[in-house]
C-alpha cells in the first residue's frame, strides 16, 4: 500500500489537515484482476452447481434401474432383469440381480431406526459378502419410511440410490443416515414413488 | 467548544477497490450465482422448517442469538477501521445462503463419486472431509472475494478479509446447525427442545468455536492480502493467498475426518480444534501487526496533544490498550475507564483518517480527542484543565 496521507497541524478545525484522499489516488485495483476474479467466480459457481452433478451422474452410467417401491401401496414393481425374491416379513422385499441384492422395508419411524430384519443369513445362503450395512431411511412423520439396503460381493463396490421419481431428490444409501440427506427428503415423500436404482463401477 | 461526554458522528471514505462499472459486472455475476444455491437452500430451509414450525422459530432464535457474541468478537479483532454492517449482512448471507446451496448441491455429488468409486465404507468414512473443504472452502471463498471487491469501505489490509470470511463462515456455520437441528427432530421423530438443546451443545459449544467462522477467517486473511499488499508482489500475493486457503482447507478436512476418533475420542474434537486456532492465531497475529502499522503511520504525522508517541504505542495492541483502560480504570473508576475507551477510539478513527486521507473524518476524531481528554481531565482534578494548545483551535 501506498504511504497515507501526509497531514500537518494546521490553524484549521480539529488540529490536522490532509492530503487528497488516499484512497482515490491509489485507484481500483484494476480491470485485470476484476476479469479474473469473476471468470473464477463464475467458474466455480458453474463447476458446484452443475459440472459436479453431472459428473457424478456421468459416472454412475452403469446405474442399473432396480425398481420402484410405491410407499402408499406398499408396492413394488421390479424393472426389467430383476428378480424379486421371497422374505420373511410382509414389509419387506427383496430384488436380486447380478448378485446384487436390495431390501426395501416399509416401517413406521418409530421403529424404522434399527432394522430388524437381518440380510446377513439370506447373504450367506447366496454366498455373498455384504457390502454396506444396513442403513435405515426414515420419513418424519408416522407415515410408512423405506428403508433400502445394498449388498453386493466385496470385490465390488455397491451403491444403492434413492431418488424421487422425478429426479429432484437424489440420495446414496450410503448417505442416507446424514442428517442432511434425510432432511432433503422429509416431507417430500408422503404419497411419493421412490425408484431405487444400484451402481456398479464400471 | 465540543461537550465533553458528546460523541459526534464518525465519517467514513468510500471509495473502493473497484470502479461503479465493474462493481455493476460484479454483482451481476453475483446475482446469477444466488439462483441455484439460494433456491436450493430456501428450499431445504423448507421443507425442515416444516417438521415443526414452533421448533423452527424457536431454534431460528437461538441460533441467532448465537451469532451475536461472535459477531462481536470477530468486529473488536479488526480495531482499528471496522467493516460497515452492509458488507457485514452482505457477507452473513453469502454463508449461510449462497455457499450453503451450492455445498447442499456439490456435496452430493462428490459423495455419490466417492461411493462409486471407493465404495460405501470409504465414503461414510472420508466423504465428509473430502467433500466438506472442497466445495464448502471454495465457495465461501468466492463470496468473501466478490465482497471484499465491491465494500463501499475499501479493504486495507489482510485483517478486513478475515472480518468479512469470518463471518461469511459464521452465516454458513448458523444456517447449517439450524438445519442438523431440523433434522435432528426429524430423524428423531421428536418436535420437542431436546434436539435443539443436543444440537446447540454440541454444535453450537463444542464444535462452534472451531467451525466455519475459523476456516473462512483463513481463507479470508489470504484473500485480504490479495487485493490490499499492494507494495507486494502479484507472486507472493498469490502465493499467501493459496496458502491460506490450503491451510483453511486442511483444518476443515482435518475436523471432518475420523483421524484420532479412535484413540482421543471425544478429546480428537479439542486437538483438532486446537490446531484450527493455532493456524487462524498465526495468521491473525501477521495480520494485526501489519494492520496496527498501516495505521499508526498516520498518527506519527499529527501533534502530540492529539496523539503522543506513547500513545502511538499505547494503541498498536489490544494487550497495550487493555493496559491503559485498567490503569485509567484504577486511577479514576469506571469514568475514567470509559473516557479513555473514548479516547482510544478516537485516536484510532484519527489514524484511520489520516492515514486515507479523509479530512472530515480526522476533525471529527480530533473532536472527540478533546472531548474524551477534558473528561479525563475532570475526573483526575475536578476540572476541566486541559485545553489544546493556542495556535490549535477546536472546531
Amino acid at each position: 500500500m501506498a504511504a497515507g496521507g501526509a497531514a500537518h497541524p494546521r490553524a484549521g478545525s480539529g488540529g490536522v489537515s490532509l492530503a487528497p484522499d488516499v484512497d482515490r489516488r491509489e485507484g481500483t485495483i484494476g480491470v485485470p484482476f476484476v476479469t479474473v476474479a469473476l471468470v473464477l467466480s463464475v467458474l466455480v459457481g458453474v463447476t458446484l452447481c452443475f459440472v459436479l452433478p453431472v459428473w457424478a451422474a456421468a459416472v454412475s452410467e452403469s446405474v442399473v434401474p432396480a425398481g420402484a417401491v410405491s410407499i402408499d401401496r406398499v408396492s413394488l414393481q421390479p424393472q426389467p432383469g430383476w428378480e424379486e425374491m421371497p422374505g420373511d416379513s410382509p414389509d419387506t422385499r427383496y430384488l436380486t440381480k447380478d448378485d446384487v441384492v436390495l431390501a426395501f422395508t416399509l416401517r413406521p419411524v418409530t421403529t424404522a431406526t434399527t432394522p430388524t430384519v437381518s440380510l446377513d443369513e439370506l447373504v450367506a445362503g447366496l454366498g455373498m459378502v455384504p457390502e454396506s450395512e444396513p442403513v435405515p431411511f426414515e420419513t418424519a412423520t408416522d407415515d410408512p419410511g423405506v428403508e433400502v439396503r445394498a449388498v453386493g460381493p466385496d470385490d465390488v463396490a455397491v451403491a444403492a440410490t434413492v431418488l424421487a421419481r422425478d429426479g429432484s431428490y437424489v440420495v446414496p444409501v450410503s448417505a442416507v443416515g446424514d442428517p442432511v440427506a434425510v432432511a432433503a427428503l422429509t416431507g417430500e415423500i408422503d404419497d411419493m414413488v421412490l425408484g431405487i436404482r444400484i451402481r456398479k463401477p464400471s | 467548544m465540543t461537550v465533553p461526554g458528546a460523541v459526534p458522528r464518525r465519517t467514513a471514505p468510500r471509495a473502493p477497490l473497484t470502479s461503479p462499472r465493474e462493481r455493476f459486472w460484479i454483482l451481476t455475476v453475483a446475482l446469477l450465482l444466488c439462483l441455484v444455491p439460494v433456491a436450493v437452500s430456501l428450499e431445504n430451509l423448507t421443507l425442515s422448517t416444516a417438521v415443526s414450525p414452533g421448533l423452527a422459530l424457536a431454534s431460528a432464535v437461538v441460533w441467532s442469538l448465537y451469532t451475536i457474541p461472535f459477531l462481536i468478537v470477530i468486529r473488536r479483532i479488526d480495531y482499528f477501521e471496522r467493516e460497515p454492517w452492509g458488507s457485514l449482512v452482505a457477507a452473513f448471507g453469502w454463508g449461510g445462503f449462497i455457499a450453503a446451496g451450492m455445498a447442499m448441491v456439490a456435496n452430493s455429488a462428490i459423495f455419490d463419486l466417492v461411493t462409486v468409486t471407493a465404495g460405501v465404507a470409504t465414503a461414510q468414512e472420508w466423504g465428509a472431509a473430502i467433500a466438506g473443504p472442497t466445495t464448502e472452502e471454495i465457495a465461501k471463498g468466492v463470496g468473501v472475494l466478490l465482497i471484499l471487491l465491491v465494500s463501499p469501505r475499501r479493504p486495507r489490509t489482510a485483517l478486513d478479509g478475515f472480518v468479512i470470511g469470518a463471518v461469511v463462515g459464521l452465516g454458513f456455520q448458523v444456517v447449517e446447525d439450524f438445519g442438523y437441528t431440523m433434522n435432528a427432530a426429524a430423524a428423531e421423530g421428536d418436535p420437542g427442545a431436546t434436539p435443539l438443546v443436543q444440537m446447540f451443545v454440541v454444535r453450537g459449544l463444542i464444535a462452534g468455536p472451531f467451525s466455519h467462522a475459523v476456516y473462512t477467517g483463513i481463507v479470508g486473511l489470504g484473500l485480504g492480502y490479495l487485493v490490499t499488499a499492494t507494495d507486494r508482489g502479484w507472486g507472493r500475493r498469490i502465493a499467501v493467498a493459496l496458502l491460506a486457503f490450503l491451510a483453511a482447507y486442511f483444518v476443515h478436512g482435518l475436523w471432518n475426518s475420523p483421524i484420532l476418533f479412535d484413540e482421543l475420542g471425544v478429546l480428537s474434537l479439542l486437538v483438532k480444534g486446537a490446531v484450527a486456532l493455532a493456524a487462524l492465531a498465526v495468521g491473525l497475529r501477521f495480520a494485526r501487526d501489519r494492520d496496527a502499522e498501516f495505521f499508526s503511520v498516520g498518527l506519527t504525522q499529527v501533534p502530540d496533544w492529539l496523539c503522543s508517541p506513547a500513545e502511538q504505542q499505547m494503541l498498536a495492541s489490544g494487550r497495550t490498550r487493555r493496559q491503559a483502560r485498567r490503569a485509567a480504570r484504577l486511577a479514576g473508576g469506571r469514568p475514567a475507564r470509559r473516557a479513555m475507551t473514548d479516547l482510544q477510539r478516537a485516536q484510532a478513527d484519527l489514524a484511520v483518517a489520516v492515514r486515507v486521507g479523509d479530512q472530515a473524518a480526522a476533525d471529527n476524531a480530533s473532536e472527540r480527542i478533546i472531548a474524551a481528554r477534558q473528561r479525563l481531565s475532570v475526573i483526575r482534578s475536578g476540572t476541566p484543565a486541559w485545553a489544546p494548545p493556542t495556535g490549535a483551535p477546536v472546531a
